[in-house]
């Protein structure tokens, strides 16, 4: 047992578990740049990073789920229906930031109702969405009539929600980027440093051990959707005012890149493991290629293959890695 | 070439295995005739279930030979088990839960006409298996849909429908009720003169008594004896079970309480029933009491203390803890009321197997509890590891590691670690030296003793009588589900005896 004494003393350097994926960022970013400098200019990357900061919110968001071992099928429409909502709400006349508001209780409602007919019906998570994604897409569609919300009037488009966001206030960083680095923040610390991120954490490793450690499971389970929910919301309502629109298609895109960005990002879909930042970057990959694809001057059609490749090349290094440090320990 | 062991349908010669630390076959010799059923008994740990294991081919030998219808084999791997004919009822179940039962009954070898599964022809061969078993199901029910009892004798099923030469089943009546159980003796006693040869292992001793023509004793790992049931009774399988140092392996560290404040019960149980096996338990335990629960497997001991616990739904009763009367019963309302379930299955009901030892440890602290701060940092975790490793010398090189990388022994003190951080009134334990070897569990009892001193009630089940006889104050026996007496003072041969009876 002397190597137990030495082991706990030997203070070594610890790469944090993001490393992989933040060199991965880095080359990236530098082929690109080498091949078309002006992708590198800041005001570029900067817009780059606003178009796909939503895509990184629910990235970051969607961690939570696959850490308890679950996943959310829905919040793509979760986040159309909280934006045609909230427009249509402006449009009718009720104040800008109470229609806001509107739009993220009701993605809050949507998710919560997720989490309940999974604990009530005993069903994986998956399988609940798979469902509701489609009621969530046709209540947007009876509500909107099946066209684009699209709040023209001067007084509403003049508001300061939708100057900020749509870029028409100056800020040397887009607006939308700021509120996207600051959750981020918020649920980094949620996940990692609180009771309820531990209590997500335990459930998503073995169930049945965090339920008999009095960890009350149904009840994080309905939280973290209604969490999903409320940060859909939030997305549905950033898009309104980034875009000052919202299409019914709106949302129906964003399932492949959300859960790309968090797999890239180094997030298991097994459960029990997970993190925010790597998600960050998951995004920012998914974006730089799809970005850079166009820049290089590659025809666009092959983004989605590139993007394809490249999380197959992600999740196979990740397994290597896994597979070694089993054997090593 | 004719010798005189023909007539021997196995012999084992100085078989020997070694898991770590522990000698599980310590060179094994024995012979086994042909047509008969062959009951094996002992303890557990005695090394009955690796020489099963051996045989089917799940396990290789680390030195000795087995002989096999005159043929010697260095060991046997799981192809030539089959190609010998010889088949393994497991005590787990081994059934695919989504199929239905014909598809169970013919895993892996299906009938074909061609390239179609010949439905017809199998549905000949199952049904009078079935009937002989008597079981009574539709060849197209799923078998999730079944009870455990059925399933299990589909299990059985499965196997005899091979028509091997050498059966072995491992406790086959764990899951069955009284009628069932006969039946399946009926059957097995018949089975010699359809040319299969039978090993039976068992803990109940009438079951061994009634099907058996030989009966074989094993004990750490050795032959005790191995002579014919006609020649043998209760006490000398006992005698052989128990052996002569029976009360020397744990020193015996019950100790007697005085004084009236210690009279004091942490738990009042009565008339305890839930909905499958446990029918009207009343039991008591008082402060700095360990009270252990004895039974067979299928007794229901072990649901007594999930039920306790709120694992499992009670159905009537009342739970009484330090006087005041407990309306429901949850994990969460026990974690509240500071009460730890220690379970039999660590890996599936105890541990993240992939998390650090730190992230385990604070399970039931950080996780299950509601006081203290909702916010978790690294440090909070690693320093009541830290402390939590310290007081109960869990080997670990660091408080990082995964736990699934520790010894069974250190796993399950990280187990009952997390538990004590909330400073629990009453610790149920169900089974704590499943897969620990001997070092550990002397100190786990220590431990548990320690806990027991501080003023705490333990509630103590195991399925080693040694460890029960040696280390509770008090023994409730549990059978059908029934807590048919409570003894002190008893040693193992009398508690065999009253748990078989």
């Amino acid at each position: 047992m002397s190597s137990v004494a030495k082991g706990s003393r030997k203070k070594r350097f610890k790469l944090p578990e993001e490393t992989s994926v933040v060199v991965a960022l880095i080359v990236l970013i530098g082929i690109i740049g080498a091949l078309r400098p002006t992708f590198l200019k800041p005001t570029n990357l900067l817009n780059l990073g606003a178009s796909y900061a939503i895509t990184a919110l629910l990235a970051g968001c969607i961690v939570f789920l696959l850490s308890m071992g679950e996943i959310d099928l829905s919040f793509g429409w979760i986040l159309n229906l909280s934006a045609v909502l909230a427009g249509l709400a402006m449009i009718a006349g009720v104040p800008i930031w109470i229609s806001v508001m509107l739009g993220i209780g009701a993605g809050t409602i949507m998710g919560a109702l997720n989490g309940l007919l999974t604990v009530v019906m005993r069903l994986p998570l998956i399988i609940i969405t798979l469902g509701t994604a489609s009621v969530f897409q046709g209540i947007s569609l009876i509500s909107n009539k099946s066209g684009s919300v699209v709040p023209t009037d001067e007084k509403i488009t003049g508001h300061l929600f939708f100057r900020a966001l749509g870029g028409d206030i100056d800020s040397p960083v887009p607006i939308i980027l700021i509120i996207v680095i600051v959750a981020f923040f918020i649920l980094h610390l949620t996940l990692h440093k609180t009771r309820f991120g531990y209590r997500i954490l335990a459930i998503g490793s073995n169930p049945e051990a965090a339920r008999l450690a009095g960890i009350p499971t149904k009840k994080i389970k309905i939280q973290v959707c209604a969490l999903m929910g409320a940060v859909s919301g939030v997305g549905g309502v950033l898009f309104l005012g980034f875009r000052g629109a919202v299409d019914p298609s709106t949302g129906g895109q964003l399932l492949l890149p959300v859960v790309a960005a968090a797999i890239i990002g180094g997030t298991p879909l097994s459960g029990g493991a997970g993190t925010v930042w790597g998600s960050l970057y998951g995004a920012m990959i998914v974006g730089a290629i799809g970005v850079g694809v166009v820049f290089i001057g590659i025809n666009a059609v092959w983004g989605t293959l590139v993007t394809g490749l490249v999380i197959l090349f992600a999740i196979g290094v990740d397994q290597i890695v896994r597979v070694r440090k089993k054997r090593v320990s | 070439m004719v010798n005189t062991q023909s007539h021997n349908v196995i012999s084992v010669r100085s078989l020997s295995k070694r898991y770590g630390g522990v000698q599980a076959l310590n060179c094994l010799d024995l012979d086994l005739e042909q047509n008969l059923v062959h009951a094996i008994v002992g303890e557990n740990g005695a090394g009955k279930s690796t020489f099963m294991k051996i045989l089917s081919g799940g396990v290789s030998p680390d030195s000795g030979s087995i002989e096999i219808n005159g043929e010697s084999y260095p060991e046997i791997s799981v192809s030539l088990a089959k190609k010998l004919g010889i088949g393994i009822m497991y005590q787990e179940l081994r059934l695919f839960q989504h199929r239905n039962v014909l598809t169970n009954l013919f895993p892996d070898r299906e009938i074909r006409r061609g390239i179609f599964i010949a439905r017809k022809q199998m549905a000949e061969i199952a049904s009078p298996v079935l009937e002989s078993i008597g079981l009574q199901v539709d060849l197209d029910s799923i078998l999730s849909d079944l009870s455990i009892s059925d399933q299990q004798l589909i299990e059985l099923a499965r196997v005899i429908i091979e028509k091997p030469k050498l059966l072995i089943l491992d406790e086959p009546t764990s899951a069955l009720n009284a009628g069932e159980s006969d039946r399946l003796l009926d059957l097995v006693r018949q089975l010699p003169t359809q040319g299969t040869t039978v090993f039976y292992v068992s803990h109940r001793l009438d079951e061994v008594f009634a099907v058996a023509d030989q009966i074989s004793v094993m004990r750490n790992g050795s032959l005790v004896f191995s002579r014919p049931t006609s020649s043998l009774d209760r006490e000398t399988v006992i005698e052989g079970i128990v052996g002569e140092e029976k009360s020397g392996r744990i020193g015996r560290v019950t100790k007697k309480l005085n004084g009236a404040a210690n009279e004091r019960n942490i738990l009042e149980v009565s008339k305890l029933s839930n909905y499958s096996q446990i029918k009207d338990i009343s039991l008591q335990v008082s402060v700095g009491e360990i009270v252990g629960i004895a039974g067979l497997i299928g007794s229901g001991a072990d649901e007594l203390l999930e039920t306790l616990f709120g694992a499992k739904q009670r159905k009537s009763g009342e739970v009484i803890i330090e006087g005041k009367s407990k309306p429901s019963l949850s994990p969460q309302n026990s974690v509240r009321d500071q009460i730890a379930l220690i379970p039999a299955d660590r890996k599936r009901l105890g541990l993240m197997m992939e998390r650090s030892v730190a992230d385990n440890l604070s399970l039931v602290a950080v996780g299950g509890h509601t006081h203290g701060s909702a916010i978790v940092t690294r440090a909070s975790l690693d320093n009541r590891a830290t402390r939590l490793i310290e007081r109960f010398g869990v080997k670990t090189e660091k408080v990082e590691i995964r736990v699934g990388n520790l010894s069974g022994g250190n796993q399950q003190k990280v187990v009952i670690g997390k538990w004590l951080e909330i400073n629990p009134r009453l610790v149920l334990l169900d089974d704590p030296t499943r897969g620990v070897d001997i070092g550990a569990k002397s100190e786990l009892f220590r431990l548990v003793r320690e806990i027991a001193d501080e003023g705490k009630g333990v509630l103590f089940r195991s399925t080693e009588i040694s460890e029960l006889t040696s280390f509770c104050d008090r023994i409730y026996v549990i059978k059908d589900g029934v807590s048919v007496c409570e003894v002190s003072d008893v040693d193992e041969a009398q508690l065999i005896k009253l748990i078989n009876e």
